[in-house]
């Protein structure tokens, strides 16, 4: 009997341990990001989808700006997984590596901006909760993250893209030799 | 009477009627757009053209007299007949046809729908469904005249108009703040409170029953250190793993929860931290590379090389940002 | 149960007969131009905060209609100048955009001083 009382006790407790973290998170967590994602959402509704695609085009020429300003912006204004529409914007052969770079984003964007990915946030929330419980202050990390995120997925968008490339032109090669191939076979 | 010349408003794709000519003159000076939101561009358009003036009909009244057209935006009863009832020419945005109560008033000759700024053009010479043949002007007409001119000059850009604009703006500001944040309390009560509930459980589960001890023993020399964690983001960057460990981010995100634990109870150093949060992720969006690509408009055989590129690429470049990560983390809580 | 928009009749042109011979009434707020205030019941802005939808309810005065359709432009001219157009027939086959449908057997009496209003339940 004692052993079913204790069974029943340490059950609750696995869920009483699970409401206090949960109470922690609402607590700690929800209040600060409800009054930021608003301002944020109405900000990007005061700037207007338009003006941001216009801007935003203007910066899709330089290599460096593409998948760097182009992506940051996407994801900061149209959010994943909105942001990827801004593929649109580039050549095909471009497209790949764009995506590449503005997913990568959606993570470190969060630590500043939790609006734009707010369905994935644990990434950065898991990571930082810890950094919090030993009392220090998440700004360095945010900034960090969201810096070095930039930086990422500038390199990735460069690799990919470079990576396209080549895959392209080896399949072009590929559907040249089958051509021939079929042209003899038929002739 | 010279001033002013004569412009051809056709129909829009949806639209209806063979289209209108405006003619403006002396009297009937004035392009009324009746539209929501001030002067609507094809009003402005039809006024540049013209040479005539363009009035938002809702701060300001006009006689029909007055209006050499109207602009609408009306969705098929109202104003598309009263307008024409009155006698004026009527252009509207949408591309309703004639229809409703006061249909018997609406004809070829005095509605035109559906047009667009692309649809209006400078008239030939002269126009063949001018506005009202030219009339001498009675005393009173010119007086009317003279009085709607003062009452525009010098009403309208006076003091009552710049609150109502203050007016309006605040309007505006508040409603966007509102709608803002009805949007946020969406995405909290959808997207936030849900994974909260999520990590609350599997966080009690293994704080309580001893299981996050035995994760504690395999993550902490994995995560404690720079050669476990890019050992971490290799096995996580395999191209045949990637798109596995994808979907939500919820490997991601649970691990990023384990980790951040030992983080706070000091078995993982805090500046860590940083090359962690890469470690744990470079698989992010593997799953979601034909989605992606597909919103951004991209054509079949762009995704068909665009998906093993990218994840290729994430082989190279996932471990690479643990290391600019790591250099980065320099510095960082010490 | 969620007001949507709800505002204070204040006029009736002296044209809407004629509209409500086909069945229909027409709203607008007292800013539209005068000319506009012949055919409408002219009411008090109301307070736009939430497109209406088709399963919305109506209601004039004391009675409540379900809207079997809202047109597209309805909640943009609601929005902005107060205004949309009901039709009381039920017959959607061939909806206007500034429209929306209710099924009544007449056009309900509608003096100044009347509320309307639309809600969800």
């Amino acid at each position: 009997m004692d052993f079913l009382v204790q069974m029943a006790e340490g059950f609750i407790g696995m869920f009483q341990e699970g409401g206090k973290t949960f109470i922690a998170l609402v607590s700690g967590i929800i209040p600060t990001l409800i009054t930021l994602i608003t301002v944020v959402n109405a900000l990007i509704k005061f700037v207007g989808e338009e003006r941001i695609e216009r801007f935003a085009l203007m910066t899709t020429k330089y290599a460096i700006l593409r998948y760097t300003v182009f992506p940051v912006l996407a994801v900061f204004f149209l959010t994943n997984p909105m942001a990827y529409s801004f593929g649109k914007f580039l050549p095909e052969r471009q497209k790949p590596a764009f995506y590449d770079s503005a997913v990568s984003f959606v993570h470190p964007v969060t630590g500043l901006f939790p609006h734009a990915n707010a369905g994935e946030l644990f990434v950065w929330l898991g990571i930082s909760a810890g950094v919090t419980t030993l009392g220090l202050s998440l700004g360095p990390l945010a900034i960090r993250y969201f810096l070095v995120g930039i930086i990422v997925i500038l390199i990735r968008g460069l690799v990919t893209e470079w990576i396209t490339a080549l895959m392209i032109r080896r399949k072009e090669a590929e559907m040249n030799k089958n051509a021939t191939l079929g042209g003899t076979i038929s002739g | 009477m010279a001033d002013y010349r004569a412009v051809r408003v056709e129909k829009g794709s949806s639209g209806w009627g063979p289209g209108l000519t405006i003619q403006p003159d002396d009297q009937k000076k004035y392009i009324v757009s009746v539209t929501g939101g001030g002067i609507h561009p094809v009003a402005q358009r039809i006024a540049e053209l013209t040479g005539a003036e363009a009035i938002d009909g809702f701060t300001t009244s006009i006689e029909k007299e007055l209006m050499a057209c109207v602009v609408i935006d009306c969705g098929g009863t109202a104003r598309c007949g009263v307008y024409p009832k009155l006698g004026v020419l009527t252009v509207n945005i949408h591309g309703t046809s004639p229809s409703g109560p006061l249909m018997a008033y609406i004809n070829e000759e005095n509605f035109v729908s559906g047009v667009t700024p692309n649809t209006i053009h400078l008239a030939g010479d002269g126009g063949v469904h001018s506005t009202a043949p030219q009339k001498p002007k009675s005393v009173s007409e010119i007086k009317q005249e003279a009085r709607a001119k003062a009452s525009q000059t010098y009403t309208q850009p006076g003091k009552s108009n710049l609150l109502v604009k203050i007016g309006r703006m605040m309007g505006n500001v508040v409603s966007v703040f509102y709608q803002a944040g009805r949007e946020t309390i969406d995405m909290v009560l959808r997207n936030i409170l849900p994974f909260m509930a999520f990590v609350s459980a599997i966080m009690g589960i293994v704080l309580f029953t001893g299981i996050g001890d035995v994760i504690a023993n395999v993550l902490t020399p994995l995560a404690g250190n720079i050669f476990g964690l890019l050992i971490i983001s290799i096995i996580c960057g395999i191209p045949i793993l990637s798109p596995m460990l994808g979907p939500g981010a919820v490997i991601a995100q649970v691990v990023g929860v384990l980790v951040g634990t030992e983080i706070g109870k000091g078995n993982i150093p805090p500046q860590l931290a940083l090359p962690a949060l890469f470690a744990i992720n470079p698989q992010v969006g593997c799953d979601f590379v034909p989605v992606g690509l597909t919103l951004g408009e991209a054509k079949p055989q762009t995704i068909e090389v665009g998906v093993p590129a990218v994840l290729l690429s994430r082989q190279f470049t996932g471990p690479l940002a643990v290391l600019i990560a790591y250099v980065f983390s320099f510095g960082l809580y010490s | 149960m969620t007001t949507l928009y709800s505002a204070t009749v204040t006029g009736i042109g002296p044209d809407v007969p004629m509209i409500v011979e086909e069945n229909m009434l027409i709203f607008f707020d007292e800013k539209a131009p005068k000319e506009l205030h012949d055919v409408a019941v002219i009411h008090q802005s109301g307070n736009w905060t939430e497109a209406i939808r088709s399963g919305d309810t109506f209601v004039l005065g004391e009675t409540a209609y379900p809207i079997m359709l809202v047109g597209e432009t309805v909640n943009d001219t609601l929005r902005d100048l107060g205004h949309f157009t009901v039709n009381f027939t039920g017959d959607t086959s061939q909806p206007l955009p500034g429209s929306l449908y209710v099924q009544a057997e007449s056009v309900p009496e509608i003096t100044p001083g009347s509320n309307f209003r639309f809600i969800r339940v």
